[in-house]
């Protein structure tokens, strides 16, 4: 009898393994959910209703940032392109358009979006925004927050049940191999939600009828910006949205599978509303000095919008703060290219002068010196630049 | 006894966060490197290396007193838990004052500051040296609004600087009289 038994036992774990197993494989993921429906708010029983409440304090507190941009124009721009993407959400989503240096965009689960002022400088025209906010309003509009959170708390019930049931049948081991195919499991499902929201954002664009061409070219410009960057984690949109280059030609395939649809590529209108600030907000990206960075979004502005004197002018502002071997001679050389233009900023012949002085040419110095005083006659720092003048007069360099 | 002096050893580690000193209205020493004619009474701190005056709390109004920076210092310290700190702009001898003056509104930006605006840089005489002074606003992380005054020299290659900043409503215009006083009362040691 005793055999029997061995093999009746041997046969129990086997099956409670087998049972547990494919509990967990299949039984993780929770029923999808219904879109949300425009003016939905989740019953207050529910724990979605929970994560709406978290969000509205995190909300609350957002609104009083000083981080917050308060201009009407950029505020109702950027609100009509929600509005265009999605008619029906529009007047339930509050928009913050954050003054932040960095490429990000975010929605929380309650409808509260935050755009930062890095992403606005970054999109070349209103195809590409228009792309980045669709993307987020895909999460928000297809629920992902909260289906991530029931998934997650499917498979750690099943986990418990598994590990339980494994512990009985005597192989505590499995255990910590399902653990770590669990969270996996958990990475691979994001990647899931981003991919759906790469799709979803595209549709929407293309639904508004923007040029979907556009949408790959977001990606192809911050890869090139994260592959500069001498700390890439600092890319906050990268560690909430894994970029790769598979991204890129998804979109890049799906824009070619649909041909040239005419649709609104929009450069100019971005420019219109967006180009005051550009100074601004390159002023806040060159605050932080990620110098390789910002190289590379300097170099992509030219390219974009063109020799203009304010983007040769930070071009030569990044040298001249950066100080390495040979930064004097490209400052000098971007400071002339953007005093070649017919806009540049005042400032310009400040910094050149600064700059040929620390090379320990006077003349240069002071000639740029005087040119920045006759430039900007009313300069508020124009009793510290005369006493430059004064002290290269009297020889002191 | 022991037990009294843990206790009471404690205690002093619980209150370490801020610890503050009376700081007297008379002459007073900073860091030997220079000495300020106190016209009021202030709470004295530090942040590292750095001095701290304050009244009201430093989130309210704040005396930072920068004493002799050398090469590759950097004005203020952030935790050591990445690369950040590495990027804090640092003082290069050679800097004319409109560099200090990139350097304090980085700086400033870095640990948390926004739209950090610099303003009026002029040349003053600083303990009978040529120096220089500016004006800076910014907001703190909370949209809180400061203004601050900014006054200092390079003296032998070292920077030495004042730098005041107060909530633009009421704490910063409260003590901006005394605060010029003691910019004018530098002497250097």
């Amino acid at each position: 009898m005793k055999p029997a038994r061995v093999s009746f036992v041997r046969r129990a774990k086997k099956a409670t393994v087998f049972a547990a197993f494919c509990l967990f494989v299949a039984g993780c993921a929770t029923a999808p959910l219904q879109d949300l429906k425009p003016g939905e708010r989740p019953a207050l029983e529910t724990d979605e209703a929970g994560f709406w409440m978290v969000t509205d304090r995190i909300e609350a507190k957002l609104s009083t940032s000083g981080r917050i941009v308060k201009d009407p124009k950029i505020n109702a721009y950027v609100r009509g392109i929600i509005c265009r993407l999605t008619p029906e959400h529009c007047a339930n989503i509050r928009l913050y358009v954050v003054r932040t240096p960095n490429f990000n965009a975010s929605m929380m689960p309650n409808g509260a979006m935050q755009v930062w002022t890095g992403a606005i400088l970054r999109s070349r025209n209103e195809a590409q925004l228009a792309y980045v906010i669709g993307h987020e309003l895909s999460h928000y509009l297809r629920r992902h927050t909260i289906q991530q959170w029931r998934d997650a708390r499917a498979k750690t019930d099943a986990l418990a049940f598994f590990q339980l049931a494994t512990a009985l049948a005597g192989v505590p081991v499995v255990g910590m191999v399902v653990q770590i195919a669990t969270m996996a499991g958990h990475f691979g499902f994001t990647r899931d939600q981003e991919r759906e929201s790469d799709r979803l954002g595209f549709e929407m664009m293309v639904q508004a009828g923007y040029d979907p061409r556009e949408a790959a070219k977001v990606w192809e410009a911050l890869l090139e910006e994260k592959d500069a960057s001498d700390e890439p984690k600092k890319l906050i949109f990268f560690s909430t949205h894994p970029a790769s280059e598979e991204r890129e030609k998804t979109l890049a395939k799906m824009a070619e599978e649909l041909g040239d649809n005419g649709g609104l590529v929009g450069k100019d209108k971005l420019a219109a509303v967006t180009s005051i600030y550009r100074g601004k907000w390159l002023r806040d990206e060159l605050r932080h000095r990620d110098y390789p960075r910002l190289e590379v979004v300097i170099k992509q502005q030219i390219e974009s919008w063109g020799q203009q004197g304010t983007l040769h002018y930070f071009q030569g502002e990044l040298y001249r703060l950066r100080g390495e071997e040979e930064d004097a001679a490209k400052a000098v050389a971007a400071y002339q290219e953007a005093l070649s233009t017919n806009d540049p900023p005042a400032q310009t012949h400040r910094a050149l002068g600064l700059v040929y002085w620390s090379m320990d040419r006077p003349a240069e110095a002071r000639a740029a010196f005087e040119n920045y005083l006759l430039a900007d006659p009313a300069a508020d720092d124009r009793p510290m630049i005369e006493s430059y003048i004064q002290q290269i007069k009297g020889g002191v360099s | 006894m022991k037990r009294h002096l843990l206790i009471a050893v404690l205690l002093l580690a619980l209150s370490a966060c801020a610890q503050y000193s009376l700081v007297e209205a008379k002459k007073q020493e900073i860091g030997g490197a220079y000495t300020v004619e106190a016209q009021i009474a202030w709470n004295k701190s530090s942040e590292g290396k750095l001095e701290i005056w304050t009244v009201d709390g430093p989130s309210l109004n704040a005396v930072r007193f920068f004493k002799g920076l050398g090469d590759g210092d950097a004005l203020f310290k952030i935790p050591r838990k990445t690369k950040e700190e590495a990027k804090l702009p640092t003082y290069r001898s050679g800097m004319t004052p409109n560099d200090v003056m990139d350097l304090v509104a980085d700086s400033v930006a870095r640990i948390g500051a926004n739209d950090v605006q610099t303003r009026n840089l002029r040349p003053i005489d600083f303990g009978g040296n040529p120096g220089f002074r500016f004006e800076v606003t910014f907001y703190s992380s909370d949209g809180l609004e400061l203004d601050g005054l900014v006054a200092g020299a390079i003296v032998e290659e070292k920077l030495h600087m004042i730098m005041y900043t107060g909530a633009r409503l009421h704490y910063f215009p409260k003590y901006k009289e005394d605060v010029e006083r003691l910019i004018g009362s530098v002497e250097m040691i």
